[in-house]
């Protein structure tokens, strides 16, 4: 009895299931959807108050923005926003950038009394690469004239070759035209430092005399000797030496602190004016 | 009277569930699964009922929700709640008394049922449907309402019942 009763209930179960199937096909082919949509509609109807009832209250957006098109110009608007601040941003990294630039620089400036300074910003490079220099944003208008030194706190960069009423180029000391008479240390020793044409920092120290005794690591200042640059501005350091006894004077490889490839800011010596030496290279007549 | 109280009743329950608990997923987001007020109605409902008359309930409270749901055919959300239908009035046949926190595991396997329905139905339509995700956040979720409003909604239907008179049904399969 309990097992007919059991089977009916499947058999019903099993044929109500299959309606259902049916159903599901028929929605599924498209064949229901003149009566659908006649259910559909005052239930859609129903709910389309509901959900703005529902929205107006639980939602803290704006109405607007449910709507597709007010979402797209949402996220336009909000794209150009995005770039916007993107674009401040990287202007304010690169101020960020400058400033501990700037304060190094202003730091050193106050550890020089002697000496004062025009902040020029460097504004091209050599394109040509017949000598090394860099063309910087300050000029005679500025009171910049040829042969001032040009300097950061890290170390002598060059002199002014070459001025304009806005400009100014600076032949670095990297250039193998450049020259600058330097002393050493620790040794006290003097000698000269010709560049070696590259923009790595390597500088040769030429003329030192080979009873003096050089070290790796040995710092090496401007002498002042010569009158081109004031004394005690830093070049570089001592890499490596070569001490040949067939030679006078024995050589060092030295290697400045400053990259050159990467300068953007110089400090220039206005206070100094270099002497005029050559007048005493002439036997008066 | 249950069958005008099912044509009323569990329509709305299909209205509020595709608006106000649509929009209220957003309280919980990322999470979003929600309540299935039909489905617990009915299973609630057949609790007391004669079975053609939760029959009745099952097939007006799934094609309610169905076409409010365009994504799947009419049909699809009748099956589980016919099943559990079933299921609660065999149980209750079959034994003498019955807890009525039995009709708890009733809602959680009622729940998986019409999800695991949903899913076949998705996947044979070609739709992918992200299975782990989908249990994750939606499923899950859903079953934890469903347990939790399976007594409130029981509580409230038991009332409604008491208050209408009963009426033999010519066609009732339910031996007495």
């Amino acid at each position: 009895m309990r097992q007919n009763w059991f089977a009916s209930r499947l058999i019903l179960l099993g044929s109500l299931v299959l309606l259902c199937i049916v159903i599901i096909g028929l929605s599924a082919f498209g064949f229901l959807r003149p009566i659908e949509n006649v259910l559909a509609s005052p239930l859609a109807w129903l709910t389309e108050i509901t959900n703005n009832a529902s929205s107006t209250l639980l939602s803290t957006e704006d109405p607007e923005t449910q709507t597709i098109e007010a979402l797209q110009q949402r996220n336009a608007d909000l794209e150009r926003q995005l770039a916007e601040i993107q674009d401040e941003l990287i202007a304010l990294r690169e101020i960020a950038v400058d400033y501990d630039r700037l304060s190094e620089l202003l730091d050193y400036v106050s550890s020089t009394e002697n000496l004062d300074f025009v902040t020029a910003d460097v504004i091209g490079r050599d394109q040509y690469g017949f000598i090394n220099s860099i063309i910087v944003n300050k000029g005679t208008r500025d009171g910049l004239t040829v042969g001032m030194p040009v300097t950061t706190d890290l170390g002598l960069v060059g002199r002014i070759w070459r001025v304009t009423a806005n400009t100014a180029q600076v032949q670095l000391i990297t250039d193998r035209n450049s020259f600058v008479r330097v002393r050493l240390q620790d040794s006290r020793a003097e000698g000269v430092v010709q560049g070696r044409g590259l923009e790595t920092g390597a500088v040769e120290l030429l003329f030192v005399d080979l009873d003096v005794s050089i070290s790796a690591g040995e710092l090496i200042y401007t002498s002042g000797l010569g009158g081109n640059f004031p004394a005690d501005l830093p070049i570089g350091q001592v890499i490596s030496v070569s001490n040949v006894e067939s030679e006078l004077t024995q050589e060092a490889q030295v290697s400045s602190l400053i990259d050159f490839t990467t300068l953007e800011q110089v400090l220039i010596v206005t206070n100094f004016d270099p002497a005029d030496l050559t007048v005493f290279e002439e036997p008066e007549q | 009277m249950g069958y005008y109280i099912a044509l009323i009743l569990l329509p709305l329950l299909a209205i509020l569930e595709n608006s106000v608990l649509i929009d209220l997923q957003a309280l919980y987001a990322p999470l979003y699964g929600q309540p299935s007020l039909v489905l617990v109605a009915i299973i609630a409902w057949s609790w007391h009922s004669e079975l053609t008359e939760a029959i009745f309930w099952a097939f007006v409270g799934g094609i309610a929700s169905d076409l409010l749901n365009p994504i799947v055919p009419v049909g699809v959300s009748v099956i589980a709640p016919l099943v559990m239908v079933f299921a609660v009035k065999t149980i209750e046949r079959l034994f003498y008394q019955v807890s009525i926190f039995t009709l708890i595991a009733f809602v959680a396997v009622g729940t998986i049922l019409h999800h695991v329905i949903i899913f076949i139905t998705f996947s044979s339509q070609g739709i992918i449907v992200p299975l782990a995700e989908y249990i994750q956040s939606y499923s899950i979720v859903t079953l934890a309402f469903n347990i939790l409003g399976i007594m409130p909604m029981y509580w409230v239907l038991r009332r409604i019942q008491k208050r209408i008179p009963q009426r033999q049904n010519p066609w009732a399969v339910t031996p007495r």
